[in-house]
């Protein structure tokens, strides 16, 4: 026993006197934690939450686009439209400098809006903005003009979106394709080290004095903001209770219900598409309508967000093709277009249709059962809940499901060979078109419900070059009540983030897309 | 002796390229395709055009045995390859990483022999009292707990209601405690058994009787003669659980937040990020491989039969 004593109070020993050490720290420092690792820092190639937590912090944006079409300035304090639309004027701030001490100038801004035309489909959600830029020209060093093929009505909110951050020409140069891990902006925060699986470390840019027009300029509390990655889910929440993180990142509502409150809790709904079942129009059955609108109506939304997963109606439901957050939504729609639950109405409409009550209760027709194919996601908690309420709702009146489990890989290729009847899906964009033409759209990179309507593609085309707000929004009123009436896509509910923080934290700007900024975050005494 | 140890040394590259084949079919006969997964899963998007445009650009639309060819030159070439997902070479992520997965490793290895043979040998000598009961009962137990599962109760246990240990776990010593107590349980647990066994059955051979007769002092005849003979069998089993602390600490890794290798082909391989896949199971593959070599030559240094 002597040996195995010792050993223990040697390693006692070592664990109280380490221990007390290291979890002391400035109280200028900040630690985030995350679960996931970012692909990379380099913000232009990368629609990712855990490259966006991290870069809203190192780069600066031309402007910032607010939730309602607004816009506050960024590095631009004015820009401006020509009438046909297909020129626009920026005026820069004087003096802002990147973090390796070169100019944030006219030159700057060229190379970076010729930088996402060169990235191609690397350049993720930039790619129709690159697409849509013929030309930039750089008038004086405060002045840039940019040119358009045609008229492109998103411009400025990609421009001013989560992806266009203004990166340093000179530390492109420098660094080439190692600049993703080495990144150099102009933000309040400049890139320390990144140890991939451990940590990100960010110090304060000395001298930072042009902040976006929603924040009072003023110098960045926080000294030093640490980002750990931490994957295991009871590891990660009990960082911030036991104090060594002061803000959590993306946190399942589950965990949400325990460690949150109303005053340390930050909800983010994913604008774009909201979650929901994409349905395979092709596939026999739901390549009937009836079928698809009978499911609509068998499922009670409401009962669906009181689940545990949803922790108990954190999640806010939506019922229009675009999340609430998107100044195109149409509060109204789910009224308008009527899917309302009414199990006695999905029955109706499916005996009208010639599916008859068969033996078990699985409905039938011409010999078939009605059972649809349901590809369920791993790891997404919300995602594996609805899946199986959703089950015993449909059941009710008569369908079955098939619920596939497979691992994200496997289930994204089951998805792209059609192997489905039913699958979640949600997908994000400030804009409108982009999640619409995406999706809907007969040639849309994400149709997988393969709806095919030329009335539709040439109403999301007008849409898309439609300059004025007013018009644009009616567009894209009409456009959703098409998806309503043919129904490729079911929508049931924000894809909801949450972010929790210590209660003595203040001033996190929550970005309404997806991240947030810390720039005039403080340690409340 | 020397001979031996050529013979089985100038067999390694041979099971390398084996490895290679294998582990390359491997990854590729995973389901899914890489570049869907990179290009956006986070809350259920997929873009099959930009996924053409992507694989194209990477080569990965080529035919698989000229997938392979290219594998193989540039590895010749002491090129791994690159992430599909980050970008990085699989050399700069493999030097960034193994340094923390060979930590744990040795702390785990000091720690299950370190533990593993006294306990073996307090088993064996009170094999007859309450004693070695509770000691084979406790290794028993360190045998059937699985390391993740008991990393957990540790972090619960010391981090969180202690709070002896950071939860975030540094990358210092003091972080090095808990996750490598997690991974040493199952191979000091197993080296304890196979210490008591093997000592067990030297002490009941004829030449310990013989010994005895001599009379010589019973520290002696243990240390001497029996334990000799019984590590025989110990030694290949920690050769064999070098490689399983490699490979093992992939899940010890995630649940305490620490950097590594085993980590990193968790992700690999979820997100079907096949070089690094391939790059980090090669690693393992041909870690395993000079460890059991090295055990084989070893085996014949403690044990004079094998040489002839």
């Amino acid at each position: 026993m002597p040996e195995r004593f010792k050993l223990a109070t040697l390693l006692t020993m070592l664990v109280v006197l380490f221990g007390s050490t290291v979890s002391a720290q400035t109280n200028r420092e900040l630690v985030i934690a995350t679960q996931l690792e970012p692909p990379t820092l380099d913000l232009q190639t990368s629609v990712w939450r855990s490259t966006l937590i991290i870069a809203h912090q190192i780069y600066d944006f031309l402007l910032t686009a607010l939730p309602g079409g607004e816009y506050v300035s960024g590095v631009a304090s004015d820009w401006s439209r020509s009438d046909d639309g297909l020129t626009w004027t920026f005026t820069l701030r004087d003096g802002v400098t990147f973090h390796d001490g070169t100019r944030l100038d006219a030159d700057a801004v060229k190379f970076n809006f010729e930088r996402i035309k060169s990235l191609g489909a690397a350049a993720g959600g930039l790619a129709s903005l690159a697409a849509a830029v013929d030309n930039v020209q750089v008038l004086d060093p405060l002045h840039v003009q940019v040119h358009l093929a045609s008229p492109y009505a998103p411009f400025l909110n990609e421009v001013g979106g989560i992806q266009f951050g203004l990166v340093s020409p000179a530390a492109v140069a420098k660094y080439g394709d190692a600049f993703a891990q080495n990144p150099v902006g102009s933000g309040p925060y400049r890139f320390v080290e990144w140890v991939p699986n451990s940590h990100v470390t960010l110090e304060r840019f000395e001298g930072y004095a042009w902040p976006p027009g929603n924040f009072e300029p003023q110098e960045p509390y926080f000294e030093r903001v640490t980002y750990r990655i931490i994957p295991e889910s009871s590891a990660f929440v009990a960082s911030l209770q036991r104090g060594e993180a002061q803000i959590l990142d993306f946190v399942a509502p589950l965990d949400v219900l325990q460690i949150g409150s109303p005053d340390n809790t930050i909800t983010q709904l994913t604008p774009g598409l909201p979650a929901g079942y994409q349905f395979n129009t092709v596939n026999a059955p739901t390549n009937d309508i009836a079928v698809r609108r009978a499911v609509a109506h068998a499922i009670d939304r409401s009962a669906l967000l009181q689940a545990p997963a949803f922790g108990r109606g954190l999640v806010p439901a939506e019922y229009t093709y675009l999340s609430q957050t998107n100044w195109a939504h149409n509060p109204e729609a789910f009224d308008l277009y009527g899917y309302a639950y009414d199990p006695g109405e999905a029955k109706r409409i499916l005996e009208e249709a010639g599916w008859t009550a068969g033996r078990d209760g699985i409905r039938e027709k011409d010999g078939r059962r009605l059972e649809l194919r349901v590809l369920a996601w791993p790891a997404i908690p919300m995602y594996a809940a609805t899946d199986v309420i959703v089950e015993q709702m449909l059941r009710e009146v008569g369908i079955a499901l098939d619920i596939q489990a497979l691992d994200q890989a496997s289930l994204v290729a089951a998805v792209g060979r059609g192997e489905f009847n039913l699958v979640l899906f949600s997908g994000t964009g400030f804009d409108p078109d982009s999640p619409l033409s995406r999706n809907f759209s007969s040639a849309g990179g994400a149709n997988w419900s393969r709806i095919s309507l030329p009335d539709l593609d040439s109403r999301l085309r007008a849409a898309a070059s439609e300059m004025d707000e007013d018009a644009r929004r009616a567009k894209y009123l009409d456009i959703q009540s098409i998806l309503y009436e043919n129904l490729p896509f079911l929508p049931l509910f924000n894809y909801a983030g949450f972010i929790v923080k210590s209660p003595s934290i203040d001033g996190v700007w929550s970005d309404p897309r997806t991240g947030f900024r810390i720039y005039g975050a403080y340690l409340r005494d | 002796m020397i001979r031996y140890a050529l013979r089985r040394l100038a067999a390694l590259p041979v099971y390398l390229v084996l490895v290679t084949i294998a582990v390359f079919l491997m990854v590729h006969a995973l389901p899914g395709d890489p570049v869907q997964v990179m290009l956006g899963v986070q809350s259920g998007e997929i873009d099959a055009e930009r996924v053409a445009a992507v694989r194209a650009e990477m080569g990965l639309d080529r035919p698989l045995p000229l997938q392979y060819a290219r594998y193989m030159l540039g590895l010749l070439h002491g090129d791994m390859g690159v992430s599909i997902r980050t970008g990085r070479t699989v050399q700069d992520i493999v030097t960034s990483q193994w340094p923390f997965t060979f930590q744990l490793a040795l702390a785990s290895l000091a720690l299950s022999v370190g533990l593993g043979i006294p306990g073996g040998i307090l088993a064996a000598l009170g094999r007859d009292s309450s004693l070695g009961t509770i000691v084979s009962i406790l290794t028993m137990l360190g045998m059937s707990v699985p390391s993740f599962w008991l990393g957990i109760v540790l972090l619960m246990v010391f981090s969180y209601s202690l709070g002896w240990v950071p939860v975030l776990a540094a990358n210092n010593l003091v972080g090095l405690v808990l996750p490598a107590a997690a991974l040493s349980m199952n191979a000091g647990a197993a080296i304890a058994r196979m210490t008591r066994s093997g000592l067990v059955d030297a002490l009941g051979n004829d030449y310990i009787r013989v010994a005895r007769a001599k009379g010589l002092s019973a520290m002696r005849i243990y240390s001497k003669h029996a334990l000799k003979n019984a590590l025989i069998p110990v030694v290949t089993l920690i050769a064999f659980y070098g490689g399983y602390l490699i490979t093992g600490a992939l899940i010890v890794e995630i649940v305490f937040g620490r950097p590594g290798l085993g980590r990193t082909l968790v992700s690999a391989i979820l997100e079907r990020d096949l070089p690094i896949a391939q790059g980090i199971i090669l690693l393992a593959a041909a870690i395993v491989l000079i460890l059991n070599v090295m055990a084989d030559v070893l085996y014949s240094v403690i044990d004079p039969r094998l040489r002839s």
